[in-house]
């Protein structure tokens, strides 16, 4: 008898992992602002300011709410994918061994979460806020069950079939365009969560910076932090190269024909930021922003997927956090932009020069 | 649009079977395609044995076998036994088997995972694991992950996800695409073997060969965005 890997773990890999995969802007946004921006002290005031004021409180299970939401209909398009058929089977399971299933990946899925209600939970007990406990806790005990019963209905029925998106273009669509097309196609969520928080990322840098307190190595340090936000859509142009586009790598492409192309989709995959940073860099009066921080973004983006590139394995997020210790201490240092923007571009130049490379 | 009633022409089937209510039913079945292409089927009546439907590339069949498989929607009404696939669509699932032309399955997990998914889900008996994997003889790359296997590897893969459980029909499509000739006749044993103790098959193939091995009791052609007898 073959040796099974038990179900649990055929959930992380097939549920857990990519949902993860996707949000890990959003989660980087959060250490950000949790981690680095607030101290325990603050999440302590936090915490009891929360259950004694009504209002604010709101926030907590209306968040947790659209989080689920946000899962539930995550998981409904992911076994919407022709790969991901093989678990419409699953609701010929049990419906206890399904919601046995089910609830391990909702656990796992919204873990971070949990723990950090059931920390602030702790000053709701504190503040004797009972009703408000209650509250909190019978949301997540609602989305739990709704979310097991719906991913059932769902799986129950025939599943609807992805609607296939072509823009209205009756040329041959330019090979940079793909990329993006794929995501609209295939990772929406992750596209619209991507651009809309780093965004927001980029908006508050630039408040921050408005505020007078800080030079422009603090701008600098927002476009790092945003190229950074960009890893999951990076991995996915890796996976879609090295999977789908396999075929392409046969074609005797030249090297300046391989960088237009790279170079095309990652402006397109950026035009949200990039416009932003061109309209703001303009409004700033003084400095050349407006050319040297889309540069910068580019050129940290870039240098990214070199990694990706050149690290395909596990190591690449060793090498990515080396990596951005690296341009911290650069922006630290006040050395200047010039420098990494020439030296990322150089490193992906040599990752792409390969006949193996797309 | 046109209304087909199919008897069965098989030696092998009993009277019993013979007297028995159809296996597949399909009344008023409309299929849109993404592409705007419309399939439609007044009605339809298969009973036990083994069917084939023929026709060319890009007239529907994959399609129209994942409607009957319970994968994507559709109009109409399709039963299978009696069990219909609107109003109780996971009594009518545990009766078919499927697999499909082209298998995908998520790179990252082995046949064993994806077997484990689908005997659970199936209730397939003690023993019927190995005597398939034994029987396509995916043994030896049982255990690599998904991403690492050829068309044919994939191809067999789906063929023993198919086989899982009790189904009443095992839709096949294309099934003998892909693979080697010793395991195209396995197949066809596999088919004829199943056919005889009660199974019935719902195959597409553009091959003829394999076909040649297989009593085949009923044949179809889907063209012009409807379904009609071979002659």
């Amino acid at each position: 008898m073959a040796a099974f890997i038990p179900m649990s773990e055929l959930n992380i890999k097939s549920f857990v992992i990519p949902f993860y995969r996707s949000l890990l802007g959003f989660w980087i946004l959060v250490l950000v602002f949790g981690g680095v921006f607030m101290e325990l002290k603050q999440h302590i005031l936090l915490g009891r300011f929360l259950f004694t004021h009504a209002l604010p409180f709101a926030i907590l299970p209306i968040g947790f709410l659209l989080y689920s939401g946000f899962h539930l209909r995550y998981q409904q398009l992911l076994l919407r994918r022709r790969e991901y058929h093989i678990f419409h089977q699953t609701a010929l399971l049990p419906f206890s061994s399904f919601g046995k299933d089910w609830t391990s990946i909702f656990l796992a899925n919204h873990a971070l979460l949990i723990a950090y209600l059931a920390f602030l939970s702790f000053f709701g007990v504190e503040k004797s806020a009972w009703v408000q406990l209650a509250i909190l806790w019978l949301t997540i005990a609602i989305s739990w069950f709704s979310t097991v019963k719906l991913m059932h209905r769902h799986l129950a029925k025939p599943l609807k079939e992805a609607v296939l998106l072509r823009p209205r273009w009756k040329k041959p669509l330019p090979r940079f365009s793909w990329f993006v097309l794929e995501l609209r196609q295939n990772r929406p969520i992750l596209l619209l969560l991507t651009k809309g928080l780093s965004l927001l990322l980029l908006n508050g840098f630039f408040l921050l910076f408005h505020s007078g307190s800080y030079d422009h190595r603090w701008l600098e340090f927002g476009i790092l932090s945003v190229a950074f936000f960009q890893i999951p859509l990076l991995l996915e142009k890796n996976e879609f190269e090295n999977s789908r586009l396999d075929w392409f790598k046969s074609l005797p492409s030249t090297f300046s024909q391989k960088l237009f192309v790279h170079l095309g989709s990652i402006i397109l995959v950026l035009f949200p930021e990039l416009l932003f940073l061109l309209w703001n860099g303009v409004r700033l009066s003084g400095e050349a922003f407006f050319i040297s921080l889309p540069l910068m973004l580019i050129s940290f983006v870039i240098a990214l997927l070199g990694l990706i590139y050149n690290r395909p394995a596990d190591s690449f997020f060793q090498f990515a956090f080396g990596s951005f210790m690296l341009f911290f201490l650069v922006i630290l240092f006040g050395v200047p932009w010039i420098i990494p923007v020439v030296a990322s571009s150089i490193f992906f130049a040599f990752q792409v020069k390969s006949p193996f490379q797309i | 649009m046109f209304n087909l009633n199919f008897p069965p022409i098989s030696t092998k089937l009993s009277a019993s079977q013979l007297a028995m209510n159809p296996l597949l039913s399909l009344t008023g079945f409309v299929k849109k395609y993404p592409s705007g292409f419309t399939l439609a089927i007044d009605r339809l009546e298969l009973k036990a044995g083994i069917h084939l439907i023929q026709g060319e590339n890009g007239s529907g069949k994959s399609t129209f076998l994942k409607a009957l498989a319970g994968i994507h929607d559709s109009e109409g009404e399709i039963s299978l036994d009696g069990i219909s696939l609107r109003r109780d669509p996971l009594a009518f699932r545990m009766k078919i088997g499927y697999a499909e032309a082209e298998p995908v399955f998520p790179e990252f997990l082995n046949l064993d995972d994806l077997v484990q998914v689908v005997a659970k889900a199936k209730k397939s008996p003690t023993g019927q694991v190995d005597l398939l994997k034994e029987t396509f003889g995916v043994a030896h790359f049982s255990q690599f992950p998904v991403g690492s296997y050829s068309s044919g590897m994939l191809k067999k893969t789906a063929l023993v996800l198919a086989f899982l459980g009790n189904p009443s029909l095992v839709i096949l499509d294309e099934p003998f695409t892909t693979i080697d000739a010793a395991s195209q006749e396995v197949l066809a044993d596999l088919i004829s073997q199943k056919a005889k103790s009660g199974t019935s098959f719902l195959l597409t193939s553009h091959q003829s060969n394999p076909l040649d091995h297989i009593a085949i009791d009923s044949r179809l052609v889907m063209g012009n965005g409807s379904l009609h007898p071979h002659v």
